[in-house]
């Protein structure tokens, strides 16, 4: 189930209100229960996968937990099997088909022909995520910085809480694990993290509901025919995806921060107002902040990190990014996506001391606003270029799209009235821009105070409180894109 | 063990409600009510308004007077397209009211007869059987859901309803509890009465009758009644007749059963209706069989909007022959001789007054003028230009109320003048040499003649006649 439609709206409060209501030994029990019901909400048939990978991380994890430092060799065996049974599970339903059409060109080139006909994988909603997840673990308790967990209700609890098991945050097992544990003997209601936890819901409804559901109408028939556009739309709707790709996948982060808090559990920040930066290795460092952490440190320190050579640190950078890329998606267009973020960090890294110069020379004041504002503007326009292959169907259509986007730029088009012809008339247009107002006020807020959306508003006294709960909600209500007329968009990172 | 859980579990839950602060508490229950409102009106607003129909009708219901009507009229449209209850009180003092939706399903007519029996205590409820043979419950027409439950205040039995209708509690069933949920996308074309009805005067003057003297471009043909069939009556349909058969008995009101003349129905579907009603006991009145025995008059090329529904014409014949068989049949009080004025005497007020009146004839103005003075619930706005050779004309305006002048203005100047008349606000202006008579923004000045009569009646709340004259 969603977190956008009905069903979730009534199973969430039966859930709090039975978790509230039994004995603190239960409690874990019913959330597990209630998190494979939630899962079970898509395809009732996977949750034998994610049973999978949960038996095994945990028996892996129970096995390496009882050998010592004298067998290492052992836990590092464990370590490789899990990674290989979990990986290939991972493979099989998120890549067979693009390794299978991948190697088929290959073979093709020398004649021979690979047919995969009989398949028909259908791809487990947010198998990435707990995969990931559990292989997270996994590596923390073979490097010793996690005891391995021997409750298995607990650790099934871990793998598949239901805030974040289909789109994250990906948890790390020191910080959920410890939460869930303390479940069983902690007192959990606390009024004050409830209300918190219902305006970050608030908050992530909102941005999905009335932003980017909003701007996926125009951007979805700009590139849907984006060879009917001019440059000028082509960039509009490049800009606008990027508010959508931020509002959808943080909007679920913030729910499943929301949900999880009004059950008395702390979830990690996983979008830190990455439209602040100013460059593209501090953007990837508020961008989806689980994965990029993830990445860091289980592939890219053990590669070498950045203490190696220059090459190898550059090699590290790329292939971390690149399997970021495969990470978000089985086709070619993703990788290249996630290399050209890899190529971006390298380039800025190498031209770095040309740089320096360069504001030495001009006497450039780093600090003043307006610098800043400019490296803010660059680093935007980096990722929403790269971001045309992450949303164009083909690499091949992603080269085209920004070909015709520098051709045919119409500056003209962009005040003429034109852009109220691309899905988004000017009412619509109109609600879009106070959405994204309202979003960068809270995430200016947040680039400056390290706070989310809750704090702003308990900051403020009680009747603008109200004001801004009021407003918001008949925003959600009034102006959602939901029920007849729209489809109600899938959550974008669901498949990844 | 684990009882004891629970109740210890539920005793702490006891002991820091009590703990919690007061203030805490007041202030989450002012947030809710808050809410509430916000969004209250919020869905007020966005809601579509079925304006002449179900909106009309359903709102002008409730904004009668408690008690006070002996008739009610339930059904789908051919309901309120076939009795007009003005002509059932003007002809026989039967103070009645139609309570109806378009393509209203049997339950949704149950719900109307448990809200009306909330509010008033008729003597007769005359049910239109229409949708007995016609669609079932569950057949989920969306617009006739909506016509149905949109204006219907929230209850216990609306709930049970809607659930009859869409048979599952899901994200449907709840756009029908709170419609604000289907009426969202709306905010884009709203228009000001979408901000101003929810508070207007919701009086009904047709009494929910749907008035109407369009006339079906071909004769309607109601030759047919005779066809050989077989009546199809769902049992979900009987059920809900069954129902309303009880509450009516419970309530001591007499339930009649009508079928209004229409294309398509037939011998079969009256006997199959028939059948029921004799074996509850009730009264069923079919006018296409009384039309067939030629005991109704009826015109088809005249008297029929379309295929299915009567206009005034018809109405009018129909409803004439209703109220005689309501009077023989039924004790039902002559309320023309109630002491005070009624309801459906202003109601009949209204529509004479909406109506043809003598002073339109008039040729002159002045014939005109004498006419309307007489009466003190109009107001009259007179404009004379008199074209002066080489000259601009001069303009002079008078405004009359109660039959003496409130105001005379001679123009020589741009300006503007400004009064209240009845509920409205009147605006005289010259501005750029332009003259314009505003009438709650909008202008009814005619130029082009030398005299300009303006009626506004305080009555109908409106401009009842805007005539010219040359002299």
């Amino acid at each position: 189930m969603q977190f956008n439609s009905f069903e979730f709206l009534v199973f969430l409060p039966i859930v709090v209100l039975v978790f509230y209501v039994v004995p603190k030994r239960l409690k874990q029990f019913w959330l597990l229960l209630a998190s494979y019901y939630f899962y079970m909400g898509w395809n009732a048939k996977y949750v034998l996968l994610i049973l999978t990978s949960t038996v095994i991380t945990f028996l892996c994890g129970v096995m390496m937990g009882r050998t010592d430092d004298a067998h290492k060799k052992k836990r590092r065996l464990i370590l490789i099997a899990c990674l290989a049974v979990n990986l290939g599970i991972l493979i099989f339903f998120k890549y067979f088909y693009f390794l299978h059409d991948t190697i088929g060109t290959v073979f093709s080139l020398f004649g021979i022909k690979l047919n995969a006909a009989g398949f028909d994988i259908l791809l487990p909603v947010g198998i990435s995520f707990y995969t990931f997840q559990a292989l997270g673990y996994t590596i923390d308790v073979y490097r010793g910085t996690v005891k391995a967990e021997k409750n298995f209700i607990r650790y099934a609890l871990f793998v598949s809480f239901f805030p974040q098991l289909v789109a994250g945050p990906i948890e790390r097992s020191g910080h959920l694990l410890r939460q869930i544990e303390e479940i069983s003997h902690k007192k959990q209601w606390d009024f004050d993290k409830v209300t918190r936890g219902l305006l970050m819901m608030l908050w992530g409804f909102f941005m999905k509901m009335v932003i980017a559901d909003r701007a996926a109408v125009l951007v979805d028939q700009v590139f849907d025919k984006y060879y009917l556009h001019n440059g000028a739309a082509l960039m509009f709707a490049g800009v606008l995806f990027a508010v959508q790709i931020y509002c959808d996948f943080a909007s679920y982060s913030v729910i499943a921060l929301g949900a999880a808090r009004i059950l008395g559990i702390e979830l990690m920040v996983n979008f830190e107002a990455p439209f602040f930066s100013v460059s593209v290795s501090e953007f990837w460092r508020r961008w989806h902040v689980s994965l990029s952490s993830w990445f860091r440190d289980y592939l890219y320190i053990p590669l070498g990190g950045n203490r190696c050579s220059k090459l190898r640190k550059c090699f590290n950078t790329m292939v971390t990014f690149t399997m970021s890329g495969l990470w978000h998606g089985a086709s070619w267009n993703y990788v290249v996506w996630g290399a050209i973020q890899g190529l971006f960090i390298v380039t800025g890294d190498l031209l770095k001391p040309l740089k320096t110069c360069v504001q030495t020379f001009f006497d450039v004041r780093v600090k003043a606003f307006g610098y800043r504002f400019f490296q803010g503007l660059c680093t935007f326009f980096l990722f929403v270029l790269s971001l045309v292959f992450f949303r164009a169907d083909t690499v091949k259509d992603a080269w085209y799209y920004l070909y015709r986007m520098v051709t045919g730029f119409d500056v003209w088009s962009l005040f003429d009235g034109s852009m109220y012809h691309l899905g988004l008339e000017r009412n619509e247009m109109g609600i879009l821009w106070i959405g994204i107002l309202i979003l960068l006020i809270v995430d200016a807020y947040y680039a400056r105070k390290k706070a989310l959306f809750d704090v702003l508003v308990k900051e403020q006294p009680l009747a603008v409180q109200y004001v801004i709960v009021a407003a918001l909600l008949v925003m959600i209500i009034v102006f959602g894109v939901y029920g007849e007329g729209y489809d109600a968009a899938q959550f974008i990172y669901f498949q990844f | 063990m684990r009882h004891n859980s629970f109740i210890s579990n539920f005793k702490r839950g006891v002991r820091l409600l009590k703990k919690a602060n007061y203030s805490r508490a007041a202030a989450a229950a002012l947030f809710v009510l808050f809410i509430g409102l916000v969004l209250s009106v919020t869905g007020k607003i966005v809601r579509a308004k079925f304006i002449g129909d179900s909106t009309t009708i359903v709102d002008g219901f409730y904004a009668e007077k408690k008690n006070d009507i002996d008739v009610i009229v339930i059904g789908s449209s051919n309901s309120f397209c076939t009795v007009n209850p003005l002509v059932l009180y003007e002809e026989y003092g039967i103070a009645a009211y139609d309570f109806g939706s378009s393509s209203q399903p049997m339950n949704i007519s149950e719900l109307y007869l448990r809200e009306a029996l909330k509010r008033q205590k008729p003597k007769v409820v005359a049910l239109e059987i229409n949708m007995m043979a016609g669609d079932s419950i569950n057949s989920k027409n969306e617009a006739a859901l909506r016509w149905g439950y949109t204006d219907i205040p929230l209850s216990v039995d609306k709930l049970q309803c809607i659930y009859q209708s869409v048979g599952t509690l899901n994200a449907e069933y709840f756009s029908y509890v709170f419609p604000i949920f289907r009426y969202h996308n709306r905010w884009k074309e709203l228009s000001k009465i979408d901000y101003t009805y929810f508070y207007q005067d919701k009086t009904n003057y047709t009494k929910g009758y749907l008035e109407t003297q369009s006339v079906a471009q071909q004769a309607v043909s109601l030759s047919d009644y005779d066809y050989e069939g077989e009546a199809w009556i769902g049992e979900a349909n009987i059920a809900c007749l069954d129902r309303m058969v009880k509450l009516c008995d419970k309530n001591q009101v007499e339930l009649l059963l009508f079928k209004s003349p229409k294309e398509n129905w037939h011998r079969y579907e009256t006997e199959a209706v028939r059948a029921l009603a004799d074996e509850r006991g009730l009264q069923f009145v079919d006018y296409n069989e009384l039309y067939y025995n030629r005991e109704l008059e009826l015109d088809t090329t005249a008297d029929f909007r379309d295929g299915d529904h009567l206009n005034d014409f018809g109405a009018k014949k129909v409803t004439s022959h209703l109220g005689a068989y309501l009077k023989v049949n039924y004790e039902l009080p002559d309320r023309r001789e109630d002491t005070k004025p009624n309801s459906w005497d202003t109601a009949c007020d209204y529509k004479r007054r909406s109506g043809w009146q003598d002073y339109m004839a008039a040729t002159k103005a002045e014939e005109c003028f004498h006419q309307l003075l007489g009466d003190e619930n109009l107001v009259i706005i007179v404009t004379r230009a008199d074209a002066e050779k080489g000259r601009k004309s001069k303009v002079q305006q008078w405004v009359y109320e109660n039959g003496k002048m409130a105001l005379n203005v001679e123009w020589k100047e741009n300006g503007i003048r400004h009064m209240k008349i009845g509920k409205s606000e009147l605006v005289l202006s010259r501005l750029g040499g332009v003259y314009q008579v505003l009438i709650d923004d909008e202008n009814y000045y005619q130029a082009g003649s030398r005299w300009n009569i303006i009626v506004y009646d305080k009555i109908i709340e409106g401009v009842a006649a805007n005539l010219v004259f040359d002299e």
